[in-house]
Protein backbone atom coordinates (compact mmCIF):
# COMPACT_ATOMS: atom_id res chain seq x y z
CA UNK A 1 0.00 0.00 0.00
CA UNK A 2 2.60 2.49 0.71
CA UNK A 3 5.39 1.25 -1.73
CA UNK A 4 4.02 3.77 -4.10
CA UNK A 5 4.39 6.33 -1.53
CA UNK A 6 7.83 5.30 -0.11
CA UNK A 7 8.86 5.30 -3.68
CA UNK A 8 8.03 9.40 -3.91
CA UNK A 9 9.74 9.77 -0.89
CA UNK A 10 12.65 8.11 -1.63
CA UNK A 11 13.20 9.86 -5.15
CA UNK A 12 12.73 13.59 -3.31
CA UNK A 13 15.49 12.59 -0.81
CA UNK A 14 17.48 11.09 -3.21
CA UNK A 15 16.61 13.76 -6.32
CA UNK A 16 20.02 15.62 -7.62
CA UNK A 17 20.67 19.09 -5.64
CA UNK A 18 19.65 21.54 -8.43
CA UNK A 19 22.24 24.69 -8.48
CA UNK A 20 21.22 28.05 -9.72
CA UNK A 21 23.07 30.49 -11.16
CA UNK A 22 22.80 33.82 -11.38
CA UNK A 23 20.89 35.31 -14.25
CA UNK A 24 23.29 36.63 -16.93
CA UNK A 25 22.16 40.46 -17.20
CA UNK A 26 21.18 41.74 -20.79
CA UNK A 27 19.74 45.21 -21.35
CA UNK A 28 16.11 45.42 -21.30
CA UNK A 29 16.21 41.29 -20.10
CA UNK A 30 16.13 40.69 -23.81
CA UNK A 31 16.57 37.16 -25.44
CA UNK A 32 16.27 35.08 -28.63
CA UNK A 33 12.30 35.64 -29.69
CA UNK A 34 11.86 38.84 -27.57
CA UNK A 35 9.88 41.45 -29.13
CA UNK A 36 11.25 45.08 -29.96
CA UNK A 37 10.29 48.10 -31.09
CA UNK A 38 12.23 50.70 -31.65
CA UNK A 39 9.52 53.61 -31.15
CA UNK A 40 11.07 57.09 -32.97
CA UNK A 41 11.29 59.24 -35.84
CA UNK A 42 14.47 60.93 -35.92
CA UNK A 43 15.63 59.21 -38.70
CA UNK A 44 12.80 60.67 -40.39
CA UNK A 45 12.82 64.60 -38.75
CA UNK A 46 16.69 64.64 -39.16
CA UNK A 47 16.83 63.10 -42.20
CA UNK A 48 19.15 60.26 -41.70
CA UNK A 49 19.68 57.55 -44.46
CA UNK A 50 18.87 54.69 -41.38
CA UNK A 51 15.53 52.87 -41.45
CA UNK A 52 13.70 51.03 -38.62
CA UNK A 53 13.33 47.23 -39.12
CA UNK A 54 10.29 45.83 -40.61
CA UNK A 55 10.06 43.08 -37.75
CA UNK A 56 10.58 43.66 -34.44
CA UNK A 57 11.31 39.98 -33.49
CA UNK A 58 14.75 39.51 -31.85
CA UNK A 59 16.59 36.64 -34.56
CA UNK A 60 19.73 36.68 -32.44
CA UNK A 61 22.36 38.14 -29.87
CA UNK A 62 25.73 39.02 -30.34
CA UNK A 63 28.19 40.23 -27.28
CA UNK A 64 31.50 41.59 -27.48
CA UNK A 65 33.89 42.75 -24.39
CA UNK A 66 35.08 46.15 -25.15
CA UNK A 67 37.49 46.69 -21.74
CA UNK A 68 34.98 47.20 -18.97
CA UNK A 69 32.37 47.46 -20.88
CA UNK A 70 30.18 45.12 -22.46
CA UNK A 71 28.38 45.51 -26.20
CA UNK A 72 25.66 43.60 -26.78
CA UNK A 73 23.78 43.51 -30.83
CA UNK A 74 20.44 42.55 -31.05
CA UNK A 75 19.33 41.59 -34.37
CA UNK A 76 16.15 41.56 -35.71
CA UNK A 77 17.21 40.06 -38.74
CA UNK A 78 20.15 40.34 -41.30
CA UNK A 79 19.99 43.77 -41.51
CA UNK A 80 19.61 45.56 -38.42
CA UNK A 81 21.04 45.29 -35.07
CA UNK A 82 20.49 47.63 -31.63
CA UNK A 83 23.45 48.00 -30.30
CA UNK A 84 23.62 48.30 -26.38
CA UNK A 85 27.14 48.97 -24.17
CA UNK A 86 26.96 48.84 -20.41
CA UNK A 87 29.67 50.04 -18.17
CA UNK A 88 31.12 47.57 -15.14
CA UNK A 89 28.05 48.83 -13.03
CA UNK A 90 25.61 47.69 -16.09
CA UNK A 91 24.51 50.65 -16.58
CA UNK A 92 23.34 51.76 -20.84
CA UNK A 93 26.18 54.11 -21.85
CA UNK A 94 25.01 53.67 -25.43
CA UNK A 95 22.27 52.85 -27.23
CA UNK A 96 22.40 52.89 -31.49
CA UNK A 97 20.03 51.32 -33.94
CA UNK A 98 22.18 50.25 -37.12
CA UNK A 99 21.08 49.77 -40.77
CA UNK A 100 22.81 47.49 -42.76
CA UNK A 101 23.43 49.74 -46.18
CA UNK A 102 26.36 47.67 -47.88
CA UNK A 103 27.71 44.52 -48.13
CA UNK A 104 31.10 43.68 -50.15
CA UNK A 105 32.39 40.19 -50.53
CA UNK A 106 35.80 40.99 -51.88
CA UNK A 107 37.22 38.66 -54.58
CA UNK A 108 40.51 39.73 -54.56
CA UNK A 109 43.62 40.61 -53.02
CA UNK A 110 43.33 44.03 -54.34
CA UNK A 111 39.70 44.70 -53.21
CA UNK A 112 40.68 43.16 -49.76
CA UNK A 113 43.59 45.19 -49.96
CA UNK A 114 41.80 48.29 -50.91
CA UNK A 115 39.83 47.86 -47.66
CA UNK A 116 42.60 46.46 -44.96
CA UNK A 117 45.66 48.04 -46.74
CA UNK A 118 48.34 48.63 -43.52
CA UNK A 119 48.80 52.57 -43.66
CA UNK A 120 46.14 53.02 -46.53
CA UNK A 121 43.49 50.98 -46.37
CA UNK A 122 39.28 52.55 -46.29
CA UNK A 123 38.86 50.85 -42.78
CA UNK A 124 40.75 53.07 -40.07
CA UNK A 125 41.10 56.77 -42.89
CA UNK A 126 40.57 59.62 -41.48
CA UNK A 127 37.12 60.06 -43.46
CA UNK A 128 35.07 58.06 -44.99
CA UNK A 129 33.00 58.25 -47.69
CA UNK A 130 30.22 56.12 -48.96
CA UNK A 131 30.56 55.27 -52.97
CA UNK A 132 26.81 56.60 -53.80
CA UNK A 133 27.07 59.84 -52.17
CA UNK A 134 29.27 62.93 -51.47
CA UNK A 135 28.39 62.42 -47.58
CA UNK A 136 31.66 62.53 -45.67
CA UNK A 137 31.69 60.68 -42.38
CA UNK A 138 34.67 61.61 -39.69
CA UNK A 139 36.09 58.80 -37.87
CA UNK A 140 35.54 58.94 -34.09
CA UNK A 141 37.49 60.49 -31.86
CA UNK A 142 36.72 57.80 -29.57
CA UNK A 143 37.97 55.06 -31.27
CA UNK A 144 41.27 56.63 -32.44
CA UNK A 145 43.83 59.53 -32.33
CA UNK A 146 42.39 62.78 -34.76
CA UNK A 147 45.90 63.77 -35.75
CA UNK A 148 46.27 60.54 -37.22
CA UNK A 149 45.61 60.06 -41.13
CA UNK A 150 45.43 56.55 -40.68
CA UNK A 151 45.03 54.41 -37.82
CA UNK A 152 44.39 49.93 -37.82
CA UNK A 153 41.23 48.75 -37.19
CA UNK A 154 39.80 47.96 -34.27
CA UNK A 155 39.77 44.38 -33.62
CA UNK A 156 37.06 42.18 -31.67
CA UNK A 157 35.23 39.37 -31.87
CA UNK A 158 31.38 38.89 -30.95
CA UNK A 159 29.46 35.80 -30.05
CA UNK A 160 26.42 35.63 -31.87
CA UNK A 161 23.65 33.04 -30.12
CA UNK A 162 20.47 32.33 -32.16
CA UNK A 163 19.36 29.29 -33.54
CA UNK A 164 23.27 28.70 -33.71
CA UNK A 165 26.27 29.76 -31.81
CA UNK A 166 29.04 32.03 -33.97
CA UNK A 167 31.54 33.53 -33.60
CA UNK A 168 32.89 36.13 -35.83
CA UNK A 169 36.29 38.88 -35.71
CA UNK A 170 35.65 42.33 -36.14
CA UNK A 171 38.32 44.64 -38.06
CA UNK A 172 36.17 47.89 -37.79
CA UNK A 173 36.38 51.73 -37.75
CA UNK A 174 33.63 54.03 -36.69
CA UNK A 175 32.57 57.40 -38.12
CA UNK A 176 30.12 60.12 -37.75
CA UNK A 177 28.18 62.90 -39.29
CA UNK A 178 26.30 65.65 -37.34
CA UNK A 179 22.44 65.46 -38.74
CA UNK A 180 21.70 68.35 -36.39
CA UNK A 181 24.95 69.46 -34.57
CA UNK A 182 23.29 72.04 -32.39
CA UNK A 183 20.99 69.45 -30.97
CA UNK A 184 23.82 67.02 -31.05
CA UNK A 185 22.24 64.67 -33.52
CA UNK A 186 24.36 62.68 -35.18
CA UNK A 187 24.88 59.77 -37.45
CA UNK A 188 26.90 57.18 -37.71
CA UNK A 189 28.85 54.61 -39.93
CA UNK A 190 30.43 51.73 -38.61
CA UNK A 191 32.81 49.66 -41.62
CA UNK A 192 33.72 46.44 -40.51
CA UNK A 193 35.67 43.60 -42.16
CA UNK A 194 33.52 40.64 -40.33
CA UNK A 195 35.44 36.95 -40.64
CA UNK A 196 33.67 34.01 -39.52
CA UNK A 197 34.11 30.23 -39.96
CA UNK A 198 31.34 30.53 -43.02
CA UNK A 199 32.35 33.79 -44.31
CA UNK A 200 34.19 37.03 -45.02
CA UNK A 201 33.10 40.54 -46.01
CA UNK A 202 32.70 44.16 -45.54
CA UNK A 203 29.56 45.10 -44.14
CA UNK A 204 28.81 49.17 -43.08
CA UNK A 205 26.00 50.20 -41.19
CA UNK A 206 24.60 53.63 -40.77
CA UNK A 207 23.41 54.25 -36.92
CA UNK A 208 21.43 56.86 -35.02
CA UNK A 209 21.44 56.79 -31.38
CA UNK A 210 18.27 56.00 -29.46
CA UNK A 211 16.46 57.00 -26.58
CA UNK A 212 16.03 54.39 -24.05
CA UNK A 213 12.47 55.47 -23.94
CA UNK A 214 12.33 54.77 -27.83
CA UNK A 215 13.11 51.08 -26.94
CA UNK A 216 9.65 49.16 -26.46
CA UNK A 217 10.10 45.60 -25.11
CA UNK A 218 7.20 43.25 -25.48
CA UNK A 219 7.48 39.86 -24.39
CA UNK B 1 7.51 14.85 41.89
CA UNK B 2 6.66 18.42 40.60
CA UNK B 3 8.66 19.68 43.35
CA UNK B 4 11.57 17.77 42.16
CA UNK B 5 11.18 19.03 38.79
CA UNK B 6 10.76 22.38 39.31
CA UNK B 7 13.91 21.74 41.43
CA UNK B 8 16.30 20.63 39.29
CA UNK B 9 15.02 23.28 36.85
CA UNK B 10 15.92 26.21 39.61
CA UNK B 11 19.57 24.19 39.86
CA UNK B 12 19.98 23.70 36.11
CA UNK B 13 18.75 27.58 34.97
CA UNK B 14 20.81 28.95 38.49
CA UNK B 15 24.19 26.89 36.38
CA UNK B 16 23.63 28.24 33.64
CA UNK B 17 23.45 31.91 34.98
CA UNK B 18 26.74 30.73 36.44
CA UNK B 19 28.38 29.39 34.00
CA UNK B 20 27.09 32.43 31.69
CA UNK B 21 28.85 34.82 34.40
CA UNK B 22 31.62 32.97 34.68
CA UNK B 23 32.10 32.94 30.87
CA UNK B 24 31.47 36.54 30.32
CA UNK B 25 34.08 37.46 33.21
CA UNK B 26 36.77 35.16 31.76
CA UNK B 27 36.11 36.59 28.55
CA UNK B 28 34.81 40.29 29.15
CA UNK B 29 36.67 41.46 26.12
CA UNK B 30 36.00 38.90 23.90
CA UNK B 31 32.12 39.48 23.80
CA UNK B 32 32.43 43.64 23.94
CA UNK B 33 35.06 42.68 20.96
CA UNK B 34 32.42 40.31 19.41
CA UNK B 35 29.62 43.53 19.90
CA UNK B 36 31.77 45.99 17.83
CA UNK B 37 32.66 43.47 14.91
CA UNK B 38 28.78 43.24 14.94
CA UNK B 39 28.38 46.60 14.91
CA UNK B 40 31.01 47.45 12.34
CA UNK B 41 29.20 44.63 9.74
CA UNK B 42 26.22 46.36 10.54
CA UNK B 43 27.87 49.77 9.41
CA UNK B 44 29.49 47.80 6.36
CA UNK B 45 26.48 46.49 5.32
CA UNK B 46 24.55 50.39 5.68
CA UNK B 47 27.73 51.27 3.14
CA UNK B 48 26.86 48.36 0.91
CA UNK B 49 23.42 49.45 0.72
CA UNK B 50 24.61 53.22 0.11
CA UNK B 51 26.46 52.72 -2.92
CA UNK B 52 23.61 50.57 -4.27
CA UNK B 53 21.39 53.79 -3.40
CA UNK B 54 24.14 56.35 -4.90
CA UNK B 55 24.07 53.91 -8.19
CA UNK B 56 20.49 53.43 -8.12
CA UNK B 57 19.93 57.37 -7.79
CA UNK B 58 22.58 57.46 -10.26
CA UNK B 59 20.31 55.61 -12.35
CA UNK B 60 17.35 56.98 -11.74
CA UNK B 61 18.54 60.61 -12.72
CA UNK B 62 19.43 58.98 -15.74
CA UNK B 63 16.20 57.88 -16.76
CA UNK B 64 15.27 61.62 -15.37
CA UNK B 65 17.56 63.43 -17.88
CA UNK B 66 17.03 60.66 -20.68
CA UNK B 67 13.52 60.90 -20.98
CA UNK B 68 13.27 64.71 -20.45
CA UNK B 69 16.34 64.63 -23.72
CA UNK B 70 13.52 62.63 -25.50
CA UNK B 71 10.81 65.19 -25.29
CA UNK B 72 13.02 67.91 -25.81
CA UNK B 73 14.07 66.20 -28.79
CA UNK B 74 10.34 65.75 -29.96
CA UNK B 75 9.47 69.03 -29.30
CA UNK B 76 12.12 70.69 -31.34
CA UNK B 77 11.80 67.82 -34.08
CA UNK B 78 7.90 68.57 -34.07
CA UNK B 79 9.19 72.33 -34.82
CA UNK B 80 12.00 71.07 -37.67
CA UNK B 81 8.57 69.25 -39.26
CA UNK B 82 6.60 72.10 -38.89
CA UNK B 83 9.21 74.08 -41.14
CA UNK B 84 9.49 71.10 -43.49
CA UNK B 85 5.90 71.58 -43.85
CA UNK B 86 5.80 75.09 -44.56
CA UNK B 87 8.47 74.99 -46.87
CA UNK B 88 7.12 72.31 -49.45
CA UNK B 89 3.84 73.07 -51.86
CA UNK B 90 3.78 68.75 -52.64
CA UNK B 91 0.60 66.98 -50.77
CA UNK B 92 1.61 64.22 -50.15
CA UNK B 93 4.81 65.29 -48.36
CA UNK B 94 2.83 67.56 -46.51
CA UNK B 95 -0.01 65.13 -45.53
CA UNK B 96 3.20 62.28 -44.32
CA UNK B 97 5.47 64.96 -42.55
CA UNK B 98 1.50 66.22 -40.56
CA UNK B 99 0.88 62.56 -40.16
CA UNK B 100 4.25 61.99 -38.14
CA UNK B 101 3.79 65.62 -36.08
CA UNK B 102 0.17 64.35 -34.90
CA UNK B 103 2.51 61.35 -34.01
CA UNK B 104 4.91 63.02 -32.03
CA UNK B 105 2.57 65.04 -30.36
CA UNK B 106 0.96 61.99 -29.54
CA UNK B 107 3.97 60.54 -28.07
CA UNK B 108 4.86 63.74 -26.16
CA UNK B 109 1.33 63.19 -24.60
CA UNK B 110 1.15 60.12 -23.80
CA UNK B 111 5.40 60.34 -21.80
CA UNK B 112 4.03 63.19 -19.46
CA UNK B 113 2.65 60.55 -17.00
CA UNK B 114 6.29 58.35 -17.67
CA UNK B 115 7.99 61.91 -17.12
CA UNK B 116 5.81 62.66 -13.93
CA UNK B 117 6.60 59.05 -12.60
CA UNK B 118 10.57 58.92 -13.31
CA UNK B 119 11.22 62.26 -11.41
CA UNK B 120 9.20 60.33 -8.44
CA UNK B 121 11.15 57.81 -8.53
CA UNK B 122 13.96 59.78 -8.75
CA UNK B 123 12.60 61.72 -5.79
CA UNK B 124 12.40 58.80 -3.66
CA UNK B 125 15.56 57.19 -4.65
CA UNK B 126 17.28 60.35 -3.16
CA UNK B 127 14.89 60.12 -0.59
CA UNK B 128 16.20 56.48 0.35
CA UNK B 129 19.79 57.51 -0.45
CA UNK B 130 19.41 60.33 2.61
CA UNK B 131 17.60 58.29 4.68
CA UNK B 132 20.75 55.37 4.32
CA UNK B 133 22.93 58.10 5.17
CA UNK B 134 21.62 59.21 7.90
CA UNK B 135 21.38 55.63 9.49
CA UNK B 136 24.57 54.79 8.58
CA UNK B 137 26.00 58.38 10.11
CA UNK B 138 23.97 56.86 13.36
CA UNK B 139 25.58 53.30 13.28
CA UNK B 140 29.26 55.28 12.57
CA UNK B 141 28.59 57.23 15.87
CA UNK B 142 27.22 54.30 17.65
CA UNK B 143 30.43 52.43 16.36
CA UNK B 144 32.62 55.18 17.62
CA UNK B 145 30.94 55.25 21.07
CA UNK B 146 31.15 51.82 21.45
CA UNK B 147 35.10 51.82 20.57
CA UNK B 148 35.44 55.03 23.09
CA UNK B 149 33.47 53.38 25.59
CA UNK B 150 35.41 50.24 25.16
CA UNK B 151 38.79 52.07 25.49
CA UNK B 152 37.54 53.96 28.68
CA UNK B 153 36.25 50.79 30.29
CA UNK B 154 39.60 49.03 29.56
CA UNK B 155 41.10 51.73 31.21
CA UNK B 156 39.27 51.61 34.40
CA UNK B 157 39.51 48.05 34.50
CA UNK B 158 43.19 48.07 34.39
CA UNK B 159 42.90 51.48 36.91
CA UNK B 160 40.79 49.20 39.34
CA UNK B 161 43.17 46.28 38.43
CA UNK B 162 46.39 48.59 39.51
CA UNK B 163 44.24 49.82 42.80
CA UNK B 164 43.23 46.65 43.84
CA UNK B 165 47.09 45.75 43.77
CA UNK B 166 48.11 48.62 45.78
CA UNK B 167 44.82 47.98 48.25
CA UNK B 168 46.62 44.18 48.42
CA UNK B 169 49.74 45.65 49.14
CA UNK B 170 48.57 47.87 51.87
CA UNK B 171 46.27 45.47 53.36
CA UNK B 172 49.37 43.20 53.25
CA UNK B 173 51.53 45.55 54.83
CA UNK B 174 48.71 46.26 57.23
CA UNK B 175 48.73 42.74 58.36
CA UNK B 176 52.44 42.94 58.53
CA UNK B 177 51.99 45.79 60.99
CA UNK B 178 49.10 44.75 63.35
CA UNK B 179 50.81 41.26 63.37
CA UNK B 180 54.02 43.03 65.16
CA UNK B 181 51.62 44.94 67.49
CA UNK B 182 49.47 42.18 68.38
CA UNK B 183 52.38 39.18 69.12
CA UNK B 184 52.52 39.03 72.53
CA UNK B 185 54.09 35.77 72.70
CA UNK B 186 57.29 36.87 74.22
CA UNK B 187 55.39 38.22 76.95
CA UNK B 188 52.49 35.20 76.98
CA UNK B 189 55.95 33.52 77.49
CA UNK B 190 57.50 35.72 79.77
CA UNK B 191 54.24 36.05 81.81
CA UNK B 192 54.03 32.25 82.23
CA UNK B 193 58.15 32.41 83.16
CA UNK B 194 57.30 34.94 85.59
CA UNK B 195 53.87 33.00 86.87
CA UNK B 196 56.42 29.59 87.42
CA UNK B 197 58.81 31.70 89.37
CA UNK B 198 56.16 32.85 91.81
CA UNK B 199 54.57 29.48 91.47
CA UNK B 200 58.45 27.83 92.08
CA UNK B 201 58.40 30.85 95.19
CA UNK B 202 55.45 29.96 96.85
CA UNK B 203 56.34 26.49 96.46
CA UNK B 204 59.53 27.02 97.99
CA UNK B 205 58.72 29.45 100.74
CA UNK B 206 55.66 26.90 101.51
CA UNK B 207 58.70 24.52 101.88
CA UNK B 208 60.58 26.65 104.42
CA UNK B 209 57.51 27.41 106.23
CA UNK B 210 57.22 23.81 106.30
CA UNK B 211 60.84 22.91 107.11
CA UNK B 212 60.62 26.13 110.03
CA UNK B 213 57.51 23.74 111.31
CA UNK B 214 59.10 20.56 111.78
CA UNK B 215 62.68 22.63 113.04
CA UNK B 216 62.92 23.56 116.36
CA UNK B 217 65.53 25.11 115.64
CA UNK B 218 65.98 29.67 115.34
CA UNK B 219 63.80 30.85 112.59
CA UNK B 220 61.08 29.30 114.34
CA UNK B 221 57.97 31.48 115.48
CA UNK B 222 58.09 32.95 119.30
CA UNK B 223 54.43 31.27 119.39
CA UNK B 224 55.37 28.04 118.01
CA UNK B 225 58.83 28.33 120.13
CA UNK B 226 56.68 28.45 122.99
CA UNK B 227 54.50 25.81 122.52
CA UNK B 228 57.24 23.30 122.08
CA UNK B 229 59.05 24.71 125.19
CA UNK B 230 56.00 24.20 126.70
CA UNK B 231 55.88 21.06 125.59
CA UNK B 232 59.17 19.85 126.19
CA UNK B 233 58.94 21.76 129.76
CA UNK B 234 60.95 24.65 129.23
CA UNK B 235 59.94 28.15 129.54
CA UNK B 236 60.05 30.01 126.56
CA UNK B 237 62.37 32.68 126.65
CA UNK B 238 60.55 35.43 126.20
CA UNK B 239 58.59 35.14 129.35
CA UNK B 240 62.11 34.92 130.67
CA UNK B 241 64.39 37.43 132.25
CA UNK B 242 67.46 38.33 130.42
CA UNK B 243 69.44 36.58 133.36
CA UNK B 244 67.57 34.13 133.52
CA UNK B 245 67.87 33.37 129.76
CA UNK B 246 71.63 33.70 130.50
CA UNK B 247 71.86 31.12 133.28
CA UNK B 248 69.30 28.45 130.74
CA UNK B 249 71.94 28.97 127.99
CA UNK B 250 74.72 28.70 130.11
CA UNK B 251 73.32 25.29 131.76
CA UNK B 252 72.32 23.85 128.26
CA UNK B 253 76.24 23.80 127.16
Amino acid sequence: MFKALKQKIATFIHKPVTVLQPKEFVPFDLMVGSHLKIDTNSHVIYKSRCTIPNTNTVSSIGTCVLGGAKAFRFYFNNSHFLQVITNQNKQIEECRLFALIDVVYPSTMETWDMWLNDGKGRIGSFEFKLDHNDLVYTRMSSWADDELDWVPPVTFTEVIKGANEVSITHQAMSYGRWLNEDRGIAEYLLVSSDSSQHEENICTYIGIDVNLNEVITYF
Amino acid sequence: MAFWTNYLKGKGKALNKEMKMLAAEADMEGYTEAAIQTQMDRVNAFVNDQAKAEINLTKEKKDVEEILQLQEDRLAGISILQEDIANTTDPDEIARLTSIVEAEVTKLEEMQEDIAREKEEAAEAESDLAEIRELLSMEKEKLDTMRGTLNKTKSAIERANRAEERAKAKADLAAKKAGFAEDNTFDDLLGAAKDRLAEIEQRTRATTIKAELLSDSKGTSSDMQDAIARAKGKVPTSTMSVAERLAAIKSGK
